[in-house]
């Protein structure tokens, strides 16, 4: 089967934020990388996993997690970057401790890798366009 | 030999003009030399795209009935200046909304209007015998207005300075996220394409220059405010150029929501990405000379803006070569660096200008009176109240 890697943004309802749902992943073959976590008993839990394993069981895993009532986002550059908005400043590239915005030297036009980002969201305040999406309010 | 910006604009008419943009016109100098260069160029584009605080809007909205004389005015709950004619006002980029703070200001309001789109106008008075109105709540588009036109005083900086950071905590500032530590270096001029670091001695862009302002045509109508000229003859001869700057204006129904942004500075504020360019007559060798310049020659001073003293040292002086190469040594630290104007969109504009003067729409300008030589920055005194 074909290996994938995506990064995904949970969001669990109050009433599951105790339950272990996400351990059960590793049972479809999965295995995964938690990038961010927010969980108070009580409250809207968020996490930001990056999952790695064959593509139909990534597929199966999320398929499970969404049936768990939880909320899944699947990150990719087009999701986080909002091209009809950006004008290319560079301002976010400052910010970036992982490479994945950088501009491209001959056409200084901003690149953004979802492989290379860790969602740590620091870009999305340093943007001045508002270009990028603001995932920890929408998604966390 | 010396070209009249006359015999330029005939060359033009004819369709016989060459034309280049800055970019262009540095790589054919490198090849070909200054003095074939300045026979063969009868004009270079030069161009920006960067966040200018100091700009904004001049609005008539045309009068009611029974009229008003607005006083107190918002334009989408941002405040617009009401101490002008009735139905004037003047809305400043960097004014942040009443309920909205900098995520939306007067630059979006003048983003939005440029776009299109549909603006609350809300403005109250005291009522006058002529003006009995006291209140008016009502939508207004760009179209609706007699007259809106950017006037923004002090915009196209001829090179600005890059900004680091040495203290041990994030600073959030108008040169953006500045990282702790030296942790990143941010600037902000478009280099060898700024245009007035092409036109450094001010020979040719004078008051009254035409130039594409936001997509639209525009003109430079004075001095920008704190306009000063820097020049400086570095150890190697290179010449080192700052300070002026260039108050515009033109008209908002042409314009286009592509060349203007409205930004917002995390912990800073409002302000408003201009997109300028400025075509500059190839007059005599002189000015091919200046136009040649590469980024390699041109160079900025970077400052640690942890500080907030104006008396701040530089830390370095560097290229624009270097702060484009992505890294720049300082106290044998490399740091990464960012630019936070858009060169993609400056080489659009710079284009774009570039065709409308082959396509003859667009002339060049004999200012009307030049721009006037600043040699000091004037300071606040703070001690005549003691």
């Amino acid at each position: 089967m074909k290996q994938t890697s995506i990064k995904i943004g949970l969001k669990f309802p109050p009433e599951k934020a105790n339950k272990p749902v996400v351990t059960e992943l590793v049972g479809f073959g999965l295995s995964f990388n938690i990038l961010r976590a927010y969980i108070s008993p009580g409250k809207t839990g968020h996490l930001v996993l990056e999952l790695t394993g064959g593509e139909e069981n990534v597929k199966k895993g999320i398929a499970f997690l969404e049936r768990e009532g939880i909320t899944v986002t699947v990150f990719s550059e087009s999701v986080l970057h909002y091209q009809e908005k950006c004008v290319h400043c560079g301002a976010c590239t400052s910010v970036c401790p992982s490479g994945a915005l950088v501009m491209n030297p001959d056409t200084w036009e901003l690149e953004f890798s979802m492989e290379k980002c860790v969602l740590c969201g620091y870009c999305i305040r340093a943007c001045p366009a508002r270009a990028i999406k603001n995932f920890e309010d929408d998604v966390l | 030999m010396a070209k009249s910006i006359d015999e330029i604009n005939e060359k033009i008419k004819k369709g016989k003009a060459v034309v280049f943009t800055a970019e262009q016109a540095v790589a054919m100098a490198k090849e070909r030399g200054i003095a074939e260069c300045a026979e063969k160029i009868d004009a270079v584009t030069t161009a920006t795209f960067g966040a200018m605080c100091s700009s904004g809007a001049v609005l008539n909205f045309g009068h009611s009935d029974p009229p008003i004389r607005m006083s107190e005015i918002t334009l989408n709950g941002v405040e617009a200046y009401g101490g002008l004619a009735a139905v004037d006002t003047y809305i400043g980029a960097t004014q942040p909304g009443r309920d909205t703070g900098i995520e939306y200001g007067g630059a979006h309001v003048i983003e939005d209007l440029i776009a299109g789109k549909e603006i609350e106008l809300e403005a109250r008075s005291l009522g006058t015998d002529c003006y009995v109105r006291k209140e008016i709540k009502t939508k207004i588009r760009l179209s609706d207005l007699n007259q809106a036109y950017l006037f923004n005083p002090r915009n196209a900086y001829q090179n600005y300075s890059a900004a680091t950071n040495t203290t041990k905590t994030t600073k959030r500032t108008y040169m953006g996220t500045l990282l702790p530590c030296m942790g990143n270096v941010t600037y902000t001029t478009s280099g060898e394409m700024s245009p007035l670091l092409k036109d450094p001695k001010l020979r040719t862009i004078g008051i009254g220059t035409r130039i594409l302002l936001c997509g639209g045509e525009g003109f430079v109508v004075f001095e920008g405010t704190q306009a000063v000229n820097k020049a400086e003859t570095l150890e190697n001869g290179d010449k080192y150029y700052a300070g002026y700057t260039l108050a515009v204006i033109g008209d908002m129904k042409g314009m286009k929501s592509e060349y203007i942004r409205a930004a917002t500075f995390d912990g800073y504020g409002v302000s408003l990405f201009v997109g300028i360019g400025i075509p500059i007559p190839v007059i005599d060798e002189d000015m091919m000379a200046d136009i040649a310049v590469p980024n390699e020659r041109l160079y900025t001073y970077v400052y640690d803006y942890g500080y907030s003293e104006r008396s701040r040292k530089a830390l370095a002086r560097v290229s624009y070569a270097q702060l484009r190469s992505g890294e720049v040594e300082i106290d044998g630290k490399k740091i990464r660096t960012a630019p936070l104007s858009s060169v993609y969109k400056a080489r659009k504009i710079a284009d774009e200008l570039k065709n409308k003067i082959l396509n003859g729409e667009f002339l060049m300008t004999n200012p009307a009176a030049p721009l006037p030589p600043r040699e000091k920055l004037e300071v606040l005194n703070t001690e005549r109240n003691k």
